[in-house]
């Protein structure tokens, strides 16, 4: 049990229980408020009852022509309200709103270590479309898993069709 | 033809100096800019590019002096513009941003894009009229374009939003900005959602639900397709404002359908519902309300939820509407309802919801919402039922472990519940009564040994994930810190320390381990560990304002000066960072036409403007940088004129101040008849406040008596050349100043400082151990020192006041005598024959450090004025020889203050070292502070590396105070006349 409602910069002074997760990132404010700005509808967040912030999903929509998408740029979920098919719910919302607006397929990047989101994202209806090398920094870099799901205007499925090599993060379009 | 060719050529010669810029190569920038200067001579934009350059290399003098220049010529080509502008931003300049753009303006009226940077400039300034003249004259200017108009509108909405008369506002600016808008929607000239969107702003905060209903349904409401269901969403908390009570019950129950689990949708379907029920509404026959699907009923909505719990389609069974039945029966109890008949026992229905859901971790959090439905006989039923459904507790001798992580988890609901029922856990319990402390330790041991057997049940996680037998451990630690508040016996707090370091290592990302560590090390005094616990949490950017405090109220507290001044300066970098950076997004809001975002940006922007944290934070780094490095008078007045404090004005503005700390972060199972973390954090701000205001007039006396001190003979300011006689005299700002502070020692008072009994919640300030001390007393007599001497400084030393020369000789030196003999004391004190640890020596040694410091700081000042005074008259005394004037005792009185201070000082230093475990020669781990919990190796490992790390904080500490009073030793050494 959940209220979903459309993130607010005072959800920043509280989403710290969401954030302390380790793969978490917290970014800089200008980072949010540059989603807030231009995207305001694909930024989304999850309260329970008792007003604490449980998760939040985070994106845009981008791309030209046959790559005009929906894009997840963060989902994250706190570690007690994990395992409630929250996550499950927000990505929802992202497609039906990347579904208005008329887009082809929503697309993500996930750790390959992330067992747990991958497995999720594939029940979610998301296939791997390519693996792009070292995408993630850090203390080891990482590869990361761009994950697509078509929407229904994109009736065959052209934009799923998983490419056969890896790519380099210069490479993304 | 002719002038196109001219600007390739300007963009071809200034392209060498762009892309060094953009790789950050400024030293090359500037070469290439005289390079292009040496052509032609009067190019502008490759002058403010080699200002760019210049400013980016901290030159910003030589930067300035350029701008400057090509500023009066009033440019008006983009490219100069754009990076005079980039200039300017980057040194918060922002009016001459808005001052360009006006002059460029004038000279080419008609162009668009310097008229819509103006526009823009001003948004940055907040200048919401000018704004809105901006964009009135852009819309004559291009008047097909929609958006500009919509600024405009925009604008005067912002007027209305900023506006101190809220009559005014709405009888003024927000119809001005309706009629424009109606104006428009009349002409069928709404193109954009964004625009619909602000006229639906408008119509909401003139309160005109009718309207905005209206809109949402009628053709333009089509257009709202951004945020997901808006329409819907929207009309039914309309119909919620205006009691339509059948439709918002509708559109909820249809919403329901869809997403059967959304919380806030059962409570609007369940009021809406009653409201009918109440009303004793009935659909009208003939009309289309037959058709709708509307609850009006108990009954009904009962059925609804049955619905939703058997809706086989979905895969997951929903929460909510379990809990809808929990909330139908409160809603019905407070209107004292007769259909409680229709639904099960609360009893019932709780455990039913354990059933399926107490092995989820958030199935606490929904319980807890509700059991207060129940009476305390209930409440004990519901535990010991509870109880029964988890076979494995049955035994506890020995101890059977939970075989999956469902168990486990039910079972870890069970003892959150309990604890949060006032009854800790115990299986069979005949009343509701509190564990005994013994009952405590063993129930808390068994819990640590379960932690501990548990573990294996999480060996495939990762590294990032949490361990599902942590909340065993901190169980067991909540329980462990009851007994340590029960017996304020020390010994635990070490068995707690050592038990959370247990438990983040075996999780190492449970933040909840790390919270807790940070705030038991520091109330034990030891600052050293908790570095690297916050830092490994990876707390930055806005954190740095909701959680700073968790370190920040300590740092400086317990001594560790370096690492205070490291950690308020990345705090501050980040107010000041982003209030620079976060303009840019109101601009972005209106050329995107989010136009619902503009208010909330410029209201959060103000709360981390006057957020506590930001003042705190910023009041701290001044004095500390004021005392730390300063061991001579000189260096004090160099760094009081690099401080650019104005004494006159406090920069907080305590009325406006914000309290953006975060205390919910922390998971609290506690009953909550014992607490109100609310109540905690008000009083918590109170406190704060006044702690801060002492720090502001602070800092502001210091200012202003170097000031004071530095100002030749005549009493007026110099200001840039010019002298300035409306400013108030520094004489009179010190005495104002000083009356200020002793004022506000009398509220301080009659303050009530709060128990510090919740280690969930804010820490207290120092202000407690401040008053309690002398310290105010001591810095406020030394102001009289200043006051006297500067008067003497303008009289003469025939104006020597008797009495105020004995102040002098005596009341400072012997409050600072007398402050370090009541406060120094050994680390270790004895209680009935058990030595523990101390804590709060440190602070108060630390305290009276920085106030002898200050008063360092005010000696110098009237070594300053005194100096000279002496000189003249030694001078004067060498010519007359044979009646030279006696000297006048105040230059003898005031070496007896510095004197004294440097003896109080030393004696300081000494009780510092007294701290120290090493000179003492003592192991702490070996002096047996803490008693073991448990009886294993791990523990005694673990228990020796917190020795050992607390015995580390401890030197650190005393290491960097007795420094710190070395230099104040040789700077009151520099004093003797």
């Amino acid at each position: 049990m959940t209220t979903i409602r459309p993130f607010t910069c005072e959800d920043l002074f509280k989403f710290n229980k969401v954030n302390l997760d380790p793969l978490t990132e917290t970014y800089g404010l200008p980072f949010y408020m540059q989603y807030l700005a231009h995207w305001p509808e694909y930024f989304q967040i999850a309260e329970s009852p008792s007003g604490e912030i449980m998760g939040y999903i985070m994106g845009k929509a981008e791309g030209s022509g046959e790559l005009w998408h929906g894009h997840v740029t963060a989902l994250t979920v706190a570690p007690e309200f994990r395992r409630i098919g929250l996550a499950a719910q927000l990505m929802n919302i992202l497609e039906e709103i990347s579904e208005t607006k008329r887009c082809f397929f929503v697309d993500l990047f996930v750790r390959v270590s992330n067992k747990v989101a991958v497995d999720m994202y594939n029940k979610l209806g998301y296939t791997v479309y390519r693996r792009v090398i070292e995408y993630y920094s850090g203390e080891e870099d990482e590869d990361a898993f761009d994950m697509r799901k078509a929407l229904s205007r994109d009736q065959d499925k052209k934009s799923m069709v998983p490419l056969p090599h890896p790519v380099r993060p210069d490479e993304l379009e | 033809m002719a002038s196109r060719s001219h600007v390739d050529v300007n963009e071809r010669r200034l392209r060498p100096i762009y892309d060094c810029l953009d790789n950050g190569n400024n030293k090359k920038a500037i070469q290439e800019a005289d390079k292009v200067l040496k052509k032609q001579r009067d190019l502008q934009c490759a002058k403010v590019l080699k200002a760019l350059a210049l400013l980016r290399l901290g030159r910003h003098d030589d930067s300035t002096a350029i701008l400057q220049e090509v500023h009066t010529q009033h440019p008006t080509d983009e490219p100069t513009l754009q990076a005079m502008a980039i200039c300017y931003r980057e040194v918060h300049k922002l009016e001459l941003i808005a001052n360009m753009y006006e002059n460029a303006h004038k000279a080419r009226p008609d162009n668009e894009e310097i008229l819509s940077a103006l526009f823009m400039s001003y948004v940055r300034l907040g200048d919401y009229k000018k704004q809105q003249q901006t964009a009135m004259v852009l819309h004559k200017l291009r008047p097909q374009k929609n958006p500009y108009y919509f600024w405009a509108v925009m604008s005067i909405v912002m007027q209305a939003h900023s506006c101190q008369d809220k009559k005014l506002a709405k009888t003024m600016f927000l119809p001005l900005a309706e009629r424009m808008t109606q104006k428009y929607f009349k002409e069928e000239k709404i193109e954009a959602e964004a625009e619909v969107q602000l006229y639906l702003i408008i119509l909401e905060l003139l309160e005109k639900w009718e309207a905005a209903l209206d809109l949402i349904q009628g053709p333009l409401g089509e257009k709202i397709v951004s945020e997901y269901n808006y329409q819907k969403i929207k009309a039914a908390e309309l119909y919620s404002k205006l009691e339509k009570w059948h439709k918002a019950n509708a559109i909820y129950k249809d919403l329901l359908k869809s997403n059967p689990d959304h919380w806030r949708y059962w409570q609007e379907y369940l009021k809406s519902m009653l409201n009918l029920s109440a009303a004793g509404w009935t659909p009208d026959n003939d009309s289309q309300e037959q058709m709708e699907d509307i609850d009006y009923t108990e009954e009904q909505g009962l059925k609804f939820i049955q619905k939703c719990l058997q809706d086989t389609e979905n895969p997951r069974t929903p929460r909510a509407p379990y809990l809808a039945k929990l909330e139908l029966i409160r809603l019905l109890r407070e209107n004292g309802s007769d259909k409680l008949h229709l639904l099960e026992e609360p009893l019932q229905l709780l455990e039913e919801y354990f059933d399926i859901y107490g092995h989820k971790f958030c199935c606490f959090a929904d319980l807890k919402l509700f059991v207060d439905l129940l009476d305390d006989k209930e409440q004990i039923k519901l535990i010991e039922n509870l109880s029964e459904k988890i076979h494995f507790i049955k035994d506890v001798n020995p101890i059977v472990d939970a075989q999956d992580t469902k168990e486990l988890q039910r079972h870890v609901t069970l003892l959150q519940l309990s604890r949060y029922l006032n009854m800790h856990g115990s299986l069979s319990i005949e009343g509701k009564i509190t564990l005994s402390i013994e009952e405590k330790i063993t129930l808390s041991k068994e819990l640590i040994h379960r932690h501990k057997n548990s573990l294996d049940l999480g060996k495939e996680l990762l590294s990032t994930d949490m361990q599902y037998a942590d909340n065993y451990m901190l169980l067991a630690v909540a329980l462990l810190v009851d007994v340590w508040q029960e017996t304020g016996d020390n010994k635990v707090a070490w068995q707690i320390i050592v038990q959370l370091e247990k438990g983040v290592r075996a999780s190492t990302s449970s933040y909840q381990f790390k919270f807790l560590l940070i705030r038991m090390y520091c109330t034990m005094g030891a600052f050293g560990p908790c570095l690297s616990l916050y830092d490994g949490m990876e707390i930055k950017h806005v954190m740095n304002d909701t959680l700073g405090h968790i370190v920040s109220n300590h740092v400086t507290r317990l001594g560790h000066f370096m690492a205070a001044c490291a950690m308020y300066g990345s705090m501050l970098r980040f107010f000041t960072v982003n209030h620079k950076e976060t303009t840019e997004y109101l601009i972005a809001s209106y050329k995107y036409g989010s136009f619902s975002k503009i208010q909330e940006f410029v209201r959060f922007r103000e709360k981390l403007q006057n957020s506590l944290q930001y003042a705190s934070a910023t009041a701290e780094r001044l004095l500390l940088d004021l005392v730390l490095e300063t061991n001579s008078h000189t260096a004090t007045e160099q760094m009081v004129s690099y401080m650019e404090i104005d004494p006159e004005k406090d920069k907080t503005v305590f009325d406006e101040l914000c309290d953006n700390r975060d205390f919910a972060v922390m998971t609290v199972w506690d009953p909550p008849e014992r607490y109100s973390m609310e109540q905690f954090q008000e009083k918590s701000f109170e406190e704060e406040k006044a702690w801060l205001r002492i720090r502001n007039l602070t800092l502001r006396l210091l200012a202003a008596s170097v000031m004071l001190g530095r100002q030749p003979e005549s009493d007026t300011h110099a200001n840039n050349g010019v002298t300035t006689n409306d400013k108030t005299p520094m004489h009179e700002v010190v005495q104002n100043l000083q009356q200020q502070l002793s004022n506000h020692f009398k509220h301080c008072k009659s303050l009530k400082i709060q128990e510090q009994n919740l280690i969930h919640g804010p820490f207290r300030t120092r202000l407690g151990t401040y008053m309690n001390s002398h310290h105010g007393q001591m810095f406020v007599h030394m102001v009289d020192n200043v006051t006297y001497t500067h008067m003497l400084q303008e009289g003469g030393v025939d104006k020597v006041d008797n009495e105020k020369e004995e102040a002098m000789r005596m009341s400072v030196p012997s409050l600072a005598e007398e402050m370090v003999l009541r406060h120094k004391g050994s680390l270790f004190v004895t209680e009935n024959d058990r030595k523990s640890l101390n804590p709060s020596v440190l602070e108060n040694l630390v305290l009276v450090a920085e106030s002898i410091s200050h008063a360092t700081v005010l000696a110098g000042v009237c070594h300053k004025m005194l100096k000279p005074m002496k000189l003249s008259r030694t001078r004067k005394g060498k010519k007359k020889k044979d009646n030279a004037p006696p000297m006048p005792s105040t230059f003898e009185n005031f070496n007896t203050l510095v004197n004294g201070l440097e003896k109080a000082a030393h004696n300081l230093h000494s009780a510092m070292f007294q701290l120290d475990p090493l000179f003492l020669a003592v192991d702490l781990g070996s002096l047996n502070l803490s008693e073991s919990l448990l009886d294993t190796e791990e523990d005694a490992q673990i228990e020796k590396e917190v020795w050992d790390s607390v015995q580390r904080s401890y030197q650190h500490s005393v290491r960097e105070v007795t420094e710190f009073l070395h230099n104040k030793m040789q700077y009151l050494n520099s004093l003797l006349l």
